[in-house]
Parts: structure tokens; sequence; C-alpha cells
């Protein structure tokens, strides 16, 4: 449905924020998985249609989006990553301003889906307050409503869940999943869970790359017999560190688990069922090893 | 801890981009001073350019506007903690309150002195570079003497922003917000100015010497009676009034800085206001709303019109119900106060409140304050979405630049047709009041609703010109700024026509015998002519409109064809047209048909004339000795 080819962008400051980006989204969930600083938000924001890239191209079933911007913002529903609102205008009154903005010309349909996003992101008992007074996590909602308005075809919400406690974000999954299968969603995060739980398709993108591309359950079942477990002391975390491919080290109960990816089990080493952070962090490894 | 922290503050102010635009204002305002003859600052007369006095005078009357440099960065350090959310941080961290604050006071200070510093320098430069370069008559210039300079600074102008720096450093301890300080700002300007009007009366003339903070008065009553001679070399010299002026001032600022800059206090947090509590009727039919549709769809076409509705009550009510706003009707009615209740006719024979000096009095006081909201608004306005933070969301909504652009334009334009009404219901009442009774309401309406308004509107459509090519609105800013010197610098290099100055016209004379005359003809066709840019311009600007944070003038310029579109390239199209064959006529009838003569030229003839003619001085000219007149006749 959003097709991405050749994208690449360099700012003025010489940072690399693209590099080459090819990507197919088709309709439903897309969780797009990067480090911090990986190039997600500028790869929004281009899709979104707030900045041009160097060279490449977008389309959007059929839209040129370079070239033809405001018809792709007519089918669009945007979250960034970070937002601020304009000051002293209630939350109703400035989601009915973004409503009429986007296109809801019926008062009465207008009220209807205004009251209803308020109500599903769970701010209709706020809808008085100026948004400038919210929350983090409040305002967050506020802007996952936003990008719900008119029922767009392309939503592109990115890092969506920061903020949000867990019944918040809970909330959000299950109205995101609500949706309907017909449209595009592209859910760009930095934590793994919420793309294992919502999507069926997916990619890793660092330093402006596109790493891996694929649906979760497959690319984790690739893995699967090759993860090895081990809890160790931190001493002994470090050497595992500089003789083998440690995927992942945390903490459980004050103990140090780490990760290894190996073709036969290493010694003193448990098996492991693969998981989609195993997937992430092993991508990631192997392209740190590259560079 | 005192030098670390006044080198933060020296470091964080001189890579703030509002370090570089106040500097580059001061300098190229002082310089234009002296290069130009259409900017002037005090001086007058024979005095030359660089003596002692006309720096002096130049230093104390631009110690005014330092106001608002102590406000920016002054008032600004104190407030920073708390508009930057870095106080909770900063306060848990085992500071010594005293030196942590004398140390941020004294490098924004030291900021302060710096940018003001411009002004000599500027002076400095326009008059060794004016001279070598021939902008400058070299008859107004005596020698250059740097302690002039350094006497004028040292003794004038750094008590004076001394004393500013702790006042206002004070208020916006005590205060915690900008918008205080300004209305603060605002105060001292008004309560100045009024004190100097009853200061002028002979009999306080010594009071005033010794309480004028910015040491202006005490700087008049010394050089009061100096001759020409005395005003090109005599140095200023710190004793008498001026030594005692300056000596209390410093006392004071010392003073009100001990005791209200908040060292005693310590670091404290503001307290937050409780919040009120919630209306529980608030909670009614949430479970219903749950069950409305959420996934209504939006029109496929968008209609600019409701947008433009919306948009621009939105902007309207952004502008209106904000502090600068009331601040600026203040100014406004404030500014026509004074001359009404102190009316100063020639001679000293006021005129009676006649509508037409009225209307002039109304355009001619608020002349320089319309530029300085011009300047602001359109800054503030176009980067609304950036500076909200809400830029990223509107600017991918399904909406057209052009509706951004034209609610914008309304907003400012209401701005000033609201200040003008203020402006002429001041005005009016004040006829009525003197018992003046022919209002002429329709002549308040034609002469600022037409001929000052539309070539403001006008000046509004540069200035989003200018924000809009510019990645930022303090680049707008500054460019705009250059654009209002050039304006009255060009005219000095055979730029004078007001077919090279956007916006210009030829006067519009008015009185009650003639009205305007053939005057307004002109101005017709002069308005139409800028019109005709204005049309390409504003179809420009919306095409080339910020969509995005991060798109470079190179990118929009791709798009412009996009954004404009039929209707877009047909207002070019015939903007371009107006312009052109509106253009030729004026050419026509100005430069062709009759003679135009450059302001320089102008002055040459009148030169030469006398010159010529200097030897008829004291020749005999005829004398009437006796009239007939033959009255039945009606004839001679």
């Amino acid at each position: 449905m959003l097709s991405i080819t050749g994208l690449s962008k360099t700012y003025d400051n010489g940072v690399k924020a693209l590099n080459n980006v090819n990507l197919e989204v088709p309709k439903g969930m897309f969780g797009l998985l990067g480090p911090n600083g990986a190039g997600k938000s500028s790869l929004m924001r281009t899709i979104a249609t707030l900045q041009t890239a160097d060279a490449g191209q977008i389309t959007f079933d059929s839209i040129d989006v370079f070239n033809d911007p405001q018809s792709l913002r007519k089918r669009l529903g945007y979250l960034p990553q970070d937002f601020g609102v304009y000051p002293r205008i209630s939350a109703y009154e400035l989601l009915d301003h973004m409503a009429i903005l986007k296109g809801i010309e019926n008062n009465g349909e207008r009220k209807e889906a205004v009251e209803g996003l308020l109500a599903h992101t769970n701010l209709f008992q706020h809808r008085k307050k100026a948004v400038s007074g919210f929350s983090g996590g409040m305002r967050q909602r506020f802007g996952i409503a936003q990008a719900l308005l008119g029922d767009p075809d392309l939503i592109i919400v990115d890092e969506p869940t920061a903020g949000l406690d867990p019944e918040e974000r809970n909330r959000f999954h299950n109205l995101l999943v609500s949706l309907g299968e017909e449209k595009a969603i592209i859910l760009s995060t930095h934590i793994v869970e919420d793309v294992s739980e919502l999507c069926p398709n997916m990619a890793v993108l660092a330093s402006g790359q596109i790493l891996l591309e694929g649906n979760p359950i497959a690319l984790t079942d690739q893995l699967n017999g090759q993860i090895w477990k081990k809890s160790v002391s931190l001493d002994e975390a470090q050497e595992i560190e500089s003789s083998m491919p440690l995927i992942s080290k945390r903490l459980f109960a004050g103990k140090t688990i780490v990760h290894v990816m190996a073709e036969n089990q290493p010694e003193g080493f448990d098996a492991a069922p693969a998981n989609l952070e195993d997937v992430y962090f092993s991508t990631l490894l192997q392209h740190r090893n590259a560079a | 801890m005192f030098l670390k922290m006044l080198a933060f503050e020296w470091r964080y102010f001189t890579r703030q981009p509002s370090f570089i635009v106040t500097s580059s204002i001061f300098f190229l305002l002082t310089f234009f001073a002296t290069v130009s003859e259409n900017v002037q600052i005090g001086g007058g007369g024979n005095v030359v350019y660089n003596g002692p006095f006309s720096i002096a005078q130049t230093l104390l009357i631009l110690g005014f506007f330092a106001i608002f440099l102590v406000v920016n960065f002054v008032a600004s350090t104190a407030t920073r903690n708390e508009s930057s959310k870095m106080a909770e941080i900063l306060y848990s961290k085992p500071i010594n309150p005293v030196s942590y604050q004398l140390g941020r006071f004294f490098g924004s200070f030291a900021v302060v002195l710096t940018v003001f510093a411009f002004v000599p320098l500027g002076i400095f430069l326009g008059t060794t570079l004016g001279a070598a370069a021939g902008w400058v008559d070299v008859e107004r210039l005596g020698p250059t003497v740097l302690s002039h300079y350094f006497t004028a600074f040292f003794y004038l102008s750094v008590p004076t922003l001394l004393v500013l720096a702790c006042i206002f450093y004070a208020i916006a301890i005590r205060f915690r917000s900008m918008m205080g300080v300004y209305l603060s700002a605002v105060a001292l300007f008004i309560g100045y100015n009024v004190a100097v009007q009853f200061a002028s009366e002979p009999a306080y003339r010594e009071l005033a010497a010794l309480i004028d903070p910015f040491g202006y008065s005490a700087f008049a009553e010394v050089t009061r009676y100096w001759t020409m001679h005395e005003k090109n070399n005599s140095a200023i010299e710190l004793s008498g009034v001026l030594l005692q002026n300056r000596a209390i001032w410093l006392v004071a600022a010392i003073a009100i800085l001990a005791l209200f800059g908040g060292f005693k206090r310590g670091l404290t947090l503001t307290k937050v206001k409780a919040k009120k509590a919630e209306k529980s009727a608030v909670n009614d039919s949430f479970t219903s709303a749950l069950a409305n549709r959420i996934n209504i769809k939006n029109s496929p076409r968008i209609n600019t019109l409701a947008h433009l509705k919306t948009r621009t009550l939105f902007e309207v009510k952004q502008v209106i119900f904000s502090a600068p706003f009331l601040i600026l009707g203040l100014i406004t009615c404030f500014m026509l106060m004074a001359p009404l209740f102190d009316p100063q006719g020639m001679f000293g024979t006021p005129n009676w409140p006649l509508t037409q000096t009225m209307v002039q009095l109304v355009a001619g006081s608020t002349g320089l304050l319309m530029l300085v909201i011009l300047a602001y608004y359109s800054a503030e306005v176009v980067w609304r979405e950036r500076n909200s933070g809400m830029g990223d969301i509107i600017d991918s909504m399904p909406v057209n630049n052009i509706t951004f652009w034209l609610s914008k334009f309304i907003a400012i334009a209401l701005v000033f047709v609201l200040l003008y009404s203020f402006g002429t219901v001041v005005t009016v009442a004040n006829q009525a009041l003197k018992g003046y009774t022919n209002f002429e309401l329709s002549q308040y309406a034609f002469r600022l609703g037409y001929i000052n308004l539309v070539p403001l509107m006008m000046t509004v459509v540069m200035a989003f010109f200018l924000q809009v090519i510019s990645p930022n609105k303090y680049v707008g800013m500054l460019l705009f700024m250059v654009y209002i010197i050039g304006t009255l610098v060009l005219s000095n290099f055979g730029f004078s026509h007001p077919m090279w100055q956007f916006a210009e016209a030829p006067r519009v004379p008015y009185s009650d015998i003639n009205q305007y005359g053939h005057f307004l003809t002109a101005h017709n066709w002069f308005m139409l002519y800028w019109l005709g840019a204005s049309l390409v311009l504003g179809a420009l600007s919306y095409a080339l409109w910020h969509r995005g944070p991060e798109q470079p003038l190179k990118a929009r310029i791709k798009l412009v064809p996009y954004y404009l579109g039929t209707y877009g390239k047909a207002t070019v199209a015939a903007g371009l047209i107006i312009f052109i064959a509106s253009g030729s006529y004026i050419y026509q009838n100005t430069r062709v048909l009759h003679v135009y003569q450059e302001q320089d030229d102008f002055e040459l003839e009148q030169a030469n004339y006398e010159k010529t003619y200097v030897q008829h001085k004291e020749d005999n000219i005829p004398v009437i000795t006796k009239v007939n007149i033959n009255a039945c006749d009606r004839q001679y």
C-alpha cells in the first residue's frame, strides 16, 4: 500500500539520517523498530509530508507523496514523537478545530467523532480543560485522538506509547487493533513488546538503513535453536561479552542473565526459546560488528 | 562559583540569536544615523557627528531603548530557571545562592554592556568609514578622539544600564514571569515620559537633573548653555549635578538589588497554584460517547472557506486575548493622551482639535509603534505553529497554504484596525471634551483606514514574505530590520523616487478647504502599483509556506507551482500585469511628462540658485508705492 524506494536524506550538519531506504508497507499494522537516533523520526516525518528527501520516492495508493502532498494529507493521520499545543484552548475545542481542518464538515458528525475519540482515549472527563495544562501521558493520548480523526487510511504514530502507564498503553493497543485491517498503520518505536504484541509485519532501522524486514513470528522462528542463556555474575558477563556473540544482558532477581547466539550449544548454557527481542538485538549486533 | 556562573551566562547569551539581532540593530541604527541623513538620533545643527556632545546625546537617547535590552537579557536570566523548567534540577544541587545569583546577574549585565557597546562602535565606524567613502560631509566631522567615546559610555551609559538591570532583575525575581516584566517596562516608559513633561518647567529642572535614572536631564542641565564650540570640543566631565545624579543612582541600584534581588530568600520554587476542584458534572455521558462512531470519513475535497473561517477566528483570538496586545493598546492610548493633555501648538498657542489635526496626531504618534508591532507580530504569527510545538500536526493536515497565510494576515490587519480605532476613540473623546462636535468620522475612516492602513498592510505582506523565506523567526526579523533601514537609507543613494520604495507613495496632505486635492490621484496610482507587487509577494509567500520543520527554501521552491495552483498562478499574473501597467503609467507621468529630481539634486539646485543670485542681494528691488482700486468696476 505504501512503498518507499531509494530514500536518502543527509542533513545540513552532515548527519546521514536515511541511507537508501527501501520498504513495502502492506495493509495492517507495521512495526518499525530501531534504537534512538536510528532515523525513525526522519522517516516518519518524510512519509508524513513534512520533509523531502535528497533522493528516492514514496508512493501511497498511487499518490506521489513528494509531488502531491495535499492528496496524502487528506488520508493521513500523524502523531509526531514530540509535540506541543496551542495555549489556552480546551481539549474539546482543539480537537474540534483539528477535525474541521481535517475536513469533517458536518457539525453533528464532527461532534460525534470528537466526543467518541475523547472517550476512547479516556479524556472525555477532561475535555473542558486546557490541553497545555495536561500531564505528559494525557497530552500523548490527545495526540493519539487527533491522529485518528477523519478515519485516515494511513496512520503514522511515532513512539505513541511513550509516557503512557500500562493501563493506558493497553487501551491504546486495543484501540489501534479495533480500527480495522483496511488501513496501513506504521508504528515507530524502540519498545520491542509493542511490535511483538501488535504487528504482523515489521522492519528494523538503524543508522538510516533497513537491516531486517519480515513477519515477527517467522523472524523469531529462524532464530529458534540458536539462542542460549546463562545466569552469570557481572565479571563473567564481561568475559562472555569479549569471547562470544552476546546479544542481550538483562537482570532477573539480581542475577545477570545473558543471551548468546550460536549454532551449537556452548558449554554451561541452556537452550532458550527465541523471542523478538533476540531478533532485534542480534540484528543490531551483526550491524555493529559489520560497521 | 561567581565567575563560573558569569562565564556561563556570557556563553549562553552570546550563542543566542537575540544577541546577534539586538547587536546588529543597535549597530546599524547608529551607523546609518551617522552615514545617512535620513536616520537621525539627536544632534542637529552644525554639531559635528563625532564630537563629545553628539556621541553623548546618541548614547543617552538609545539608553531609553536599552530598557528592552535589559528586559531581554537580565530579566530573562532571572526567570529562565522557571521558564525552561530547569529549576527543580538546579535547586536540588548544593549551590551557594548569593554567588550563584550574582554571577548570573553580572553575566547577563556584561552581555547588555557588550550589546550596547555597538552604539559607540556604530558612531565610530560610521564617521571613520563614512569619511573615507565620502558618505559623510567632512565639514560635519571633527578629529577622532577615542576618549569622547569612552567617557560617554562609562559616565552615562554604564550607570544607566546598571540601574535598569538592577530594577528589572528585582522585578523579574518578584513576579517570576516575563509578562510582569514587560508590563513594568511599559509602566516605566510611560511614567518616565509623564515625569519629563512636568520636569521641563524651569522650576523643576534641577530636581529632575538629580533624579533622572537615565541621566538625560542631568546632561541637558550641564550642557544647556553650551556654545557650538563647546559642544564639539569639551569633554564630558563627571562633576557637579551629573556626578550627583550618577552617584545617587549607583547607590539606589545596589540597594534595589540587595533588598529586592531575592538573595535573602535563596533559591526556591514558585508556589504551584492549587488546581481548581474538577466539576463532577463533566462526567455525564462518558460511556455513551464510547459508542460514538469514530471512523467518520473526512470530506475528499479541501473546503478552504470553512478552514479560513475557523483559522481566522482562531488567529484573531490568539492575538487579541494575549498580554502583548493589551500592552500595545495601552501604549497607543498613552501616546495619544500625552499630546492631547499638553497640546503644544505653534508658538505656544494650541490649535482647535480639528479632525484633520487629530488624524495627523493618531497617524504620527503611532507611526514608529506600528512598525514595531509589524515586526513583532509578523514574526509571532507566522511562526505560531512552530513555536507552540503543534507545527508537525497542523502542517500534515489537509489544509491549503493560503488558509494559513490569509488567516494570519487578517489577524494582523485586525490588530492595526483596532489600534487605530482606539486612537480614534481617544481623540474623538478629546474633541467632545473640548466642546468640538464636528467629528467628521468619515475623514478618520478614510485617512486612517485607506491612506495609512493600506501601505501598512502591504508592509505586512512584505514582512510575511521575509519570514517565510527565512529558516527561523530571528533571521526573518533581522531581514525585516534590514529592509526597514534599507528603505530609510536608499533614498540617499539615488532611489528616492517612491517607485523604488515598497508601499511608498507621495504624501497626501489634507486641508479643510481643498480636501485631498490632486494628491489623492497620485496616491491611488501608487497604491495600485504596490497592490500588484503585493499580490505577487503574497502568492509567493503562501506557495513557499513552511510545511514541516526541516524544509529548506530550495525544497519549497520546487513545490511553488504545486501550491500556487491555478488561482495562485492567475494571481501572480494579474499582480504582474497591474504592477507593470500602473508602473508604466506612473513612470510616464512622473519621469517622462514631468521632471523628477532626486533629493540631493534638488538641494544642489537650491544651493546653486543662492550662489548665482547672491550678488544681487543688495540690489534695489521694485516697491509698490501706490495702489488704486476702482471698487465699482471690480477692476484695478
